[in-house]
């Protein structure tokens, strides 16, 4: 059965989301001490955002307390596309109080920061972030060499490229996006900043209008402006994409899990994202035909999630846009 | 200081006058544009007594039997500039001179960090312009794996990547790179098409330029990539070779 994990952002969500269906949670930190001193501007992970992070350990270990109490693995995500030299000691004074709390999994993209967490030898299990942007069955070979015991494939890659790299692995726990925000850019390979708002910055540059125009000849072209921010398509395409119809797949070729985004959507999007999903997790076990598994999800989908915008699956709210 | 030029095929090799003494073959950004197994022999022919370096993009696993294919046809200690690191152990197997390039090295390239330089905190500001590479344990991973060499972006606000002592480090002018996707934007707007999907190489024949009143600098789509220009070096005594691009290989 594939496993469902899905985000947390305070003790509070652990229990409803398990009960709705979560096999693991993760959750981002950004404690009071690495805010005063780097603010959430360098927060630890790739969501740089007060909101969509627990504030302290003492939280952490809250969540990890109700998660195991429920049998339910917790994961952190330390997946910064980088750090810095400046920061080794904070990070290594981050990794141990995390430990410290019981997290089982740590999810880390930054090739300094694997090597560091080898030669500590923690007893904690060490992710590759979709941000690491392992694309290839060897560079996830590259990654295991570097000591990590699963892998959270990036968001742009096709099925039939998932299918090619499990096939490559078939002894390796692999997650794949499922639900909410699939990113305009490539995650890993993005440097925009995130969560500068406070500091005068607006939006980031992927939900920011700008005037786009060919060259040469200077032609405007406003499709980017249409699909991205015109106020009835823009909630949709810009961070409500689902590929759950693409579970009968990767169920079938054996991935370990599949991931709910979303650390920023209000909780009762994400409950309702995991409950639905593990509803459609349970038909598979019902042995569908292929077909009527598809069907079966996009009516779901298309009568729920998308029922209010009255617009069908497409390519724009779709994670596997090639089956559209 | 070597100066060297970035081409996507061998018609693009004219007499430079003597200026380039390198020729960059590829791009760094898309596995659809990695050059064809016969134009790899067609540079390397004419290029000469000019040096070549093979660039490669961030890749699947049908790009990287393509370039598997292309890396077999370059004489050993030919340098190989890496996007991937899924292309490293072909490389170091085929003993070629793997050089790190500017996507896998991390750091802050929006061009908008400059103005909250004064509103954040200190160590904060430190991150936004250190790179990975200011880690020593990175550093010398880096050379226990073979790189002799090093890519970097010509920033608006200068990066500081430690000391590089032991590394050749080379400089992108004038583009510089900010963010990438694999849901082409350029196939986007020329088809209405989105996601992964067949294209028809129209970054070859367009670019979009990406403008707002509240946005401080211009950004240049070319293919799936995002870039600004900045032609200005800033006097980086580290670097010892120049990499033009007469136009944006995406």
């Amino acid at each position: 059965m594939v496993l469902i994990n899905a985000p947390v952002n305070s003790p509070s969500e652990v229990e409803p989301t398990v009960k709705a269906g979560a096999s693991e949670v993760y959750c981002g930190l950004i404690d009071g001490e690495w805010d005063r001193k780097y603010s959430a501007v360098c927060a630890p992970n790739r969501r740089e955002w007060r909101e969509s992070n627990l504030k302290s350990f003492r939280e952490l270990a809250q969540v990890v307390g109700k998660a195991h109490a429920l049998d339910v693995p917790v994961s952190l995500a330390v997946n910064a596309p980088y750090f810095s030299g400046s920061q080794e000691k904070d990070l290594l004074r981050y990794v141990k109080k995390a430990h410290s709390t019981g997290v089982d999994n740590l999810m880390v993209a930054d090739i300094g920061t694997l090597l560091r967490l080898s030669e500590l030898g923690l007893d904690v299990d060490v992710s590759l972030s979709s941000v690491a942007g392992a694309y290839n069955s060897q560079a996830i070979s590259f990654y295991r060499g570097l000591g990590v015991e699963r892998a959270i494939l990036p968001r742009h890659l096709c099925l039939s490229e998932i299918h090619s790299i499990l096939k490559s692995h078939p002894d390796f726990k692999f997650e794949v996006f499922i639900l909410f925000n699939r990113c305009l850019f490539s995650d890993g390979l993005c440097t925009f900043l995130h969560g500068s708002k406070e500091y005068g910055l607006g939006r980031n540059v992927c939900g920011r209008r700008f005037k786009v125009k060919e060259m040469p000849g200077g032609r405007e072209n406003t499709l980017f402006e249409e699909v991205f921010h015109s106020p009835e398509s823009a909630p949709q395409n810009f961070s409500f994409q689902c590929g759950m119809c693409a579970l009968y797949d990767l169920s079938r070729w054996g991935v370990y899990g599949v991931k709910v985004v979303g650390r920023g959507k209000p909780f009762w999007m994400r409950e309702f994202g995991v409950r639905m999903l593990k509803k459609i997790i349970d038909h598979l076990e019902e042995k569908p035909s292929k077909v009527i598994f598809m069907r079966d999800v996009r009516s779901i989908v298309e009568n729920t999630v998308f029922a209010d915008s009255k617009r069908p699956c497409n390519q724009f709210n779709c994670f596997f846009p090639e089956l559209i | 200081m070597e100066e060297a030029i970035v081409v996507l095929k061998a018609s693009e090799i004219v007499d430079f006058g003597g200026k380039y003494v390198r020729i960059y073959l590829g791009g760094e950004f898309c596995e659809r544009l990695l050059p064809s197994e016969r134009e790899v022999e067609k540079v390397v022919k004419k290029a000469g007594s000019t040096h070549l370096t093979l660039v490669t993009p961030y890749l699947t696993d049908s790009g990287i039997s393509r370039a598997r294919k292309l890396l077999d046809l370059l004489p050993e200690k030919t340098e190989v500039v890496l996007n991937d690191w899924g292309l490293l152990a072909e490389v170091q197997k085929r003993n070629l001179s793997p050089v790190l390039g500017r996507l896998l090295l991390r750091h802050n390239r929006d061009p908008r960090v400059g103005l909250i330089r004064d509103k954040i905190p200190q160590a904060c500001w430190d991150v936004l312009h250190y790179s990975a590479l200011t880690q020593s344990r990175y550093k010398k991973f880096l050379k226990k794996e073979g790189f002799e060499r090093i890519e970097l972006d010509n920033t608006r606000t200068p990066i500081d990547h430690g000391d590089l002592k032991g590394f050749k480090v080379s400089v992108h002018v004038p583009y510089v790179y900010v963010s990438t996707t694999r849901q082409c934007l350029t196939h986007f707007m020329d088809s209405g098409e989105f996601g992964i999907r067949a294209c028809r190489k129209e970054c070859l024949r367009k670019s979009y330029v990406w403008e707002s009143k509240e946005y401080n600098t211009t950004l240049i789509q070319k293919g799936n990539t995002l870039f600004y220009e900045n032609p200005e070096l800033g006097g980086n005594i580290l670097v010892d070779r120049i990499v033009h691009h007469k136009k944006i290989i995406p």
